[in-house]
């Protein structure tokens, strides 16, 4: 029951910063155990070879090497790392990756041996001196040319490099086709990209032999996930596994992954009987943490009206050259969501999964989402172009309209409530919709191109089924201070400021005096992590039930204080107060703590049905003739996330989310050479933005809150970075409306939109 | 990101820093603000057996007043000639230049001679040397020498630089009266280094005439250069628009363009004209 001063809703600061902006926070970098040793991975530096040989001997002889693994020695002691079965992966056999590469290596940059030593300068050094014999052979490159049935298959023993298949789809799309006034078809290429978390990857791991227990310390999104791939990877699996994930720096979706360094870390603690880090360097990093990597044909039929009447979507995603845990997931919410915010009747939409010589994919920001979103969204602006008519009436004719929820599209989302217009309206009233329509026709000759663009979009939180399952459990001593252990794993969330602003709702307590504890596998038995925009829907529902439970059972402790009904108490403000009397929140827990002992809530909560928040983006710009160069001059977002518990968490959110889109709008992508060379493997050649690129950014949001969870939320992680790149892309073709070009596949780089403005019409 | 095992020596003149890289045979490098050096180094690039800072040794980091123009010390760091008045008086086309590189933790850090030793061929400040007249002293091998900056820069960090000798001032004259000046770039938007950029130095007589133009270009070919086929066209002529466009179309003669990830041949020789179209208009302006 809120307080006559609810915090929800409050831009209270996150009590996490200070920490953090102190560097007083804890990453496993900074993290020191006596007799540690470090680790250094030696990584393929071709995309596809043999590996005829690896030497470690003069490695293994260098002064402070404590030890060199290679893949011989892993061969039969360590399996590979189990693929998560997915729908649509059927009989084919799925390439699972090893710890270390053995005989064959697939990618550049996957793992083929670890030196372990006193220092890291030692182990680094210890990599110079392993010698590997490797025979090259011609990798597969191109997802659209391995797809092929004659293509040269990658992995031997397989029949074909398409190892998954998954659909969507219902209505009659040929009858759409036939009744069509308008078809209009169109190609996309959606780049790898490279997620670029502020902390890179670094695991260290402790076995303790009188216990026979292993602590890992790793930065992960999911430390259940890792607790369990280790009890069943370790060939001598300890009696108990701790997963603690400490501090996190970002993830992005690239750390919701069991990686083969993170298993060869914990084995070779166990083995050596001593403490042992590893902590990747930022090209390590960008050259295997990735995500999308998608091609795609799509056709889209079209009433005269303006009205979609099916679309037909034909997708290949670039796996890489072995499936990790999270790496089939994307393409399933792909085939989905192209179904964007409109009601289209009929949906044809296929998505092959295909194998190439580069480092596995997996969930980057969006998970399909924004993928999905490029090709929708770009698809509608060619259909507006197609048909004369401007983009926004074009959404606004097909939009799913208000009094309609829940609505199950033609993909087999169901969509829980929303009202996409009124958000689209607020966006255009940002962006000045009309007056630079008006600007546009009015723009001296010469002058720069001005475009604006809209997207508009739709995205799930919580995740599949299967994972929608959370835990928490409070605990209140008899001081009042009350500890809340949630299964959720931030990294950058603000998870220990929100959960706080809960529990004073719920219970009265002050947000000061909450302890949000999390990122631990001793803590609760089982744990989803932070994925999928999880964190307050499943997380924040799971904590409101146990807090839920703790505000009964204090009223009862107040009530007998205050000589009233249970009913009649408020918990608010740090008291417990019954007409015109009231105790402080420390009397009421100390009353509770002398009848019962211990106060303890757990709860779990399975969120039945994802919640879908909505997301209306524009973006105007100025795109220079001469050079090509697009200048970002106004960006404004409209989100529809249900609830907010705090918006100045919620406009971080929007902020970073809005920028990770524009770097995939204009800047980013992972170019490999025909080689399978990456050149783009670091800072200086990927193009992340940076604050000094960004306008100032014009927000608002409405609330629709979600039926689905008690909050009535919807997640805000990933919502951002699913709209803003196509918004971007829509704004910049719509400024090139004037040439041939009719689409442009991001990055917008100026030299590509130099080159479509040598063809005006 | 862990170098190789280095030695390191921080002499404080440029006398001991001589010294050591004549005993070296080869195998040191200068360090000289470290934003290319150390980078490389933890790449493991450039493996040097020793590295020899500069940062200790006195008198090498100033902005002074020189004949009219100024003289920068050779570990003077982008920011300081950025922020210095009298670089602002005296050449204020330096500081827009400087302004302009990288970011402000690299400015604070990056040094002028340091720039200029590595040649980088994407680098903002070389455009400027060239166009400006700038000379480069050094010292070591006998008597000091004094190079041009169009002789400095040879190839893709490649210099006229002998190894045993060390950058200590870079002159730059004061333009003639009447000059303005500009520097157009496009920037890569991973790096902030050049695709292109074009300095361009425009003096007009009495009568409003070019008498002077001088234009810098990096990032097109391996090495900053100047467009000399722009500047003999325009020299003489009335700074009009057709005049301006004429020369500009001149700017990329003699270029051996790059091709590469950052931007084709093509795209680069066109990015030459056209900056070099606004470097020359804007320059115009301001020159009054």
């Amino acid at each position: 029951m809120a307080g006559p001063t609810p915090f929800r809703g409050r831009p209270l600061r996150r009590f996490e910063d200070e920490r953090l902006l102190r560097g007083e926070g804890s990453f496993v970098d900074d993290m020191r155990l006596p007799g540690m040793l470090h680790a250094a991975v030696l990584r393929s530096p071709h995309a596809h070879a043999l590996v005829r040989s690896v030497d470690a001997s003069r490695a293994r002889a260098m002064p402070g090497v404590a030890a060199v693994l290679t893949g011989e020695d892993t061969a039969g002691v360590l399996p590979n790392i189990a693929a998560v079965r997915r729908e649509g992966m059927g009989e084919t056999p799925i390439p699972e990756h090893p710890v270390l590469a053995h005989e064959r290596v697939c990618y550049v940059g996957q793992p083929v041996a670890i030196a372990v030593a006193e220092d890291r300068y030692a182990a680094r050094d210890a990599l110079d001196l392993i010698d590997v014999d490797y025979e090259p052979l011609e990798p597969v490159m191109d997802p659209r040319a391995a797809a092929r049935p004659d293509a040269p298959v990658l992995h031997p023993g397989s029949s074909s490099n398409v190892v998954m298949r998954t659909a969507a789809g219902a209505g009659d799309v040929d009858a759409a086709f036939a009744a069509a006034d308008h078809v209009v078809r169109a190609s996309f290429e959606v780049p790898r990209l490279a997620a670029v978390p502020m902390e890179c990857r670094a695991t260290l791991a402790e076995y303790d032999a009188g216990s026979d227990s292993l602590t890992v310390w790793t930065s992960t999104q999911v430390p259940h996930r890792v607790k369990t791939y280790l009890a069943s990877l370790l060939p001598k699996a300890p009696g108990h596994i701790r997963v603690i994930a400490p501090d996190v720096g970002g993830g992005f979706g690239r750390k919701i992954e069991v990686w083969p360094e993170e298993v060869a870390v914990a084995y070779l603690a166990q083995q050596l009987g001593r403490p042992v880090k590893w902590a990747e360097d930022r090209s390590e990093n960008i050259v295997t943490g990735q995500g999308r990597g998608y091609t795609a044909d799509v056709e889209a039929a079209v009433a005269s009206d303006g009205r979609v009447l099916g679309m037909r979507f034909r997708m290949l995603a670039d796996m890489g050259a072995y499936f990790l845990t999270s790496t089939g997931g994307p393409p399933g919410n792909a085939v989905q969501r192209v179904a964007g915010p409109y009601a289209i009747p009929a949906m044809d939409v296929e998505c092959l999964g295909v194998v190439t010589n580069r480092v596995p994919t997996g969930p980057y920001r969006g998970a399909g989402g924004p993928e999905a979103a490029v090709l929708i969204e770009r698809t509608m602006d060619m259909i507006a172009a197609e048909i004369g008519m401007d983009p926004v009436e074009l959404r606004r004719r097909n939009f799913i309209p208000a009094d309609a929820f829940p609505y199950t599209t033609a993909t087999g989302l169901t969509y829980d409530s929303g009202d996409f217009a009124r958000a689209l309206d607020r966006v255009l009233e940002l962006a000045g919709y009309a007056e630079v329509r008006k600007q546009q026709r009015t723009a001296r000759a010469g002058g720069p191109l001005i475009g604006i663009g809209v997207a508009t979009i739709v995205k799930a939180s919580g995740g599949k089924a299967n994972v929608r399952n959370g835990e928490a459990r409070v605990e209140i001593d008899a001081a009042g201070h009350v500890v809340i252990y949630t299964d959720v794993s931030p990294h950058g969330q603000g998870i220990e400021t929100s959960f706080a602003q809960i529990a004073a709702d719920l219970i009265g307590v002050p947000p000061a005096q909450v302890s949000v504890r999390h990122g631990d596998t001793d803590m609760l038995a089982t744990g989803g992590g932070t994925t999928s925009s999880r964190g307050l829907a499943v997380g924040g529902s799971a904590a409101y039930l146990a807090l839920e439970q703790a505000r009964e059972r204090l009223a009862r402790a107040a009530a007998g204080l205050l000589g009233c009904a249970p009913a009649d108490v408020s918990l608010a403000d740090g008291s417990a107060t019954s007409g015109s009397s009231s105790v402080s929140f420390g009397d009421v827990t100390a009353a509770a703590h002398r009848e019962d002992g211990a106060l303890v809530f757990s709860a779990s909560y399975t969120l039945p049905a994802n919640p879908f928040a909505f997301a209306a983006h524009a973006a105007v710009v100025e795109v220079d003739r001469d050079t090509g160069d697009v200048a970002l001059v106004r960006f404004a977002a409209v989100h529809d996330i249900g609830r907010v518990i705090n918006p100045m968490i919620v406009r971080g959110q929007v902020h970073g989310g809005i920028t990770q889109g524009i770097g995939q709008a204009l800047s980013e992508a992972m170019v490999y050479d025909a080689a399978g060379q990456p050149l783009t493997g670091s800072l200086m050649t990927y193009g992340i933005p940076t604050a000094q690129t960004m306008p100032r950014f014009l927000l608002d949001q409405l609330e629709s809150p979600s039926p689905t969870n008690p909050l009535g939320i919807k997640g805000i992680g990933e919502l951002p970075t699913v709209a803003a790149p196509v918004a971007v892309a829509n704004a910049v073709m719509d400024a090139l409306r004037g040439t041939t070009t009719r689409h442009i596949d991001m990055p917008l780089l100026p030299e590509k939109v130099w080159r479509a403005l040598g063809e005006m019409a | 990101m862990i170098p190789a095992a280095f030695d390191y020596v921080a002499p404080s003149t440029v006398r001991e820093a001589l010294a050591v890289l004549r005993s070296s045979a080869g195998d040191a490098r200068l360090l000289a603000g470290g934003q290319s050096l150390i980078p490389m180094m933890r790449m493991r690039l450039v493996n040097p057996g020793l590295v020899v800072d500069l940062s200790r040794v006195a008198d090498l980091a100033y902005v002074r007043e020189h004949d009219g123009g100024i003289a920068i010390g050779a570990m003077t760091t982008y920011r300081t000639i950025e922020t210095s008045l009298l670089v602002r008086e005296r050449f204020p086309l330096l500081t827009e230049v400087a302004s302009q590189v990288a970011d402000l933790q690299v400015r604070n850090r990056g040094t002028i001679g340091g720039a200029l030793a590595h040649a980088d061929p994407s680098a903002d400040l070389p455009a400027l040397m060239v166009a400006a007249d700038a000379r480069i002293l050094t010292r070591g091998g006998g008597r000091g020498r004094s190079i041009p900056a169009t002789r400095f820069f040879v190839d893709a960090f490649t210099t006229a630089l002998r190894e045993t000798e060390i950058i200590t001032r870079i002159v730059v004259p004061a333009p003639p009266a009447r000059t303005g000046g500009s520097y157009q770039k496009l920037a890569n938007r991973a790096s902030h280094f050049a695709i292109v950029g074009v300095a361009a130095l425009v003096t007009l007589d009495a009568a409003g005439v070019c008498s002077r133009v001088r234009i810098g270009v990096t990032g097109a070919g391996p090495a900053a250069s100047r467009a000399q086929a722009a500047e003999s066209y325009l020299a003489g002529r009335a700074p009009t628009e057709a005049a301006l466009e004429a020369a500009a179309a001149r700017a990329g003669d003699g270029i051996d363009f790059t091709d590469d990830l950052h931007g084709s041949a093509a795209y680069r020789e066109h990015l030459t004209q056209r900056l070099a179209f606004r470097a020359l208009s804007a320059a115009v302006e301001r020159a009054g």
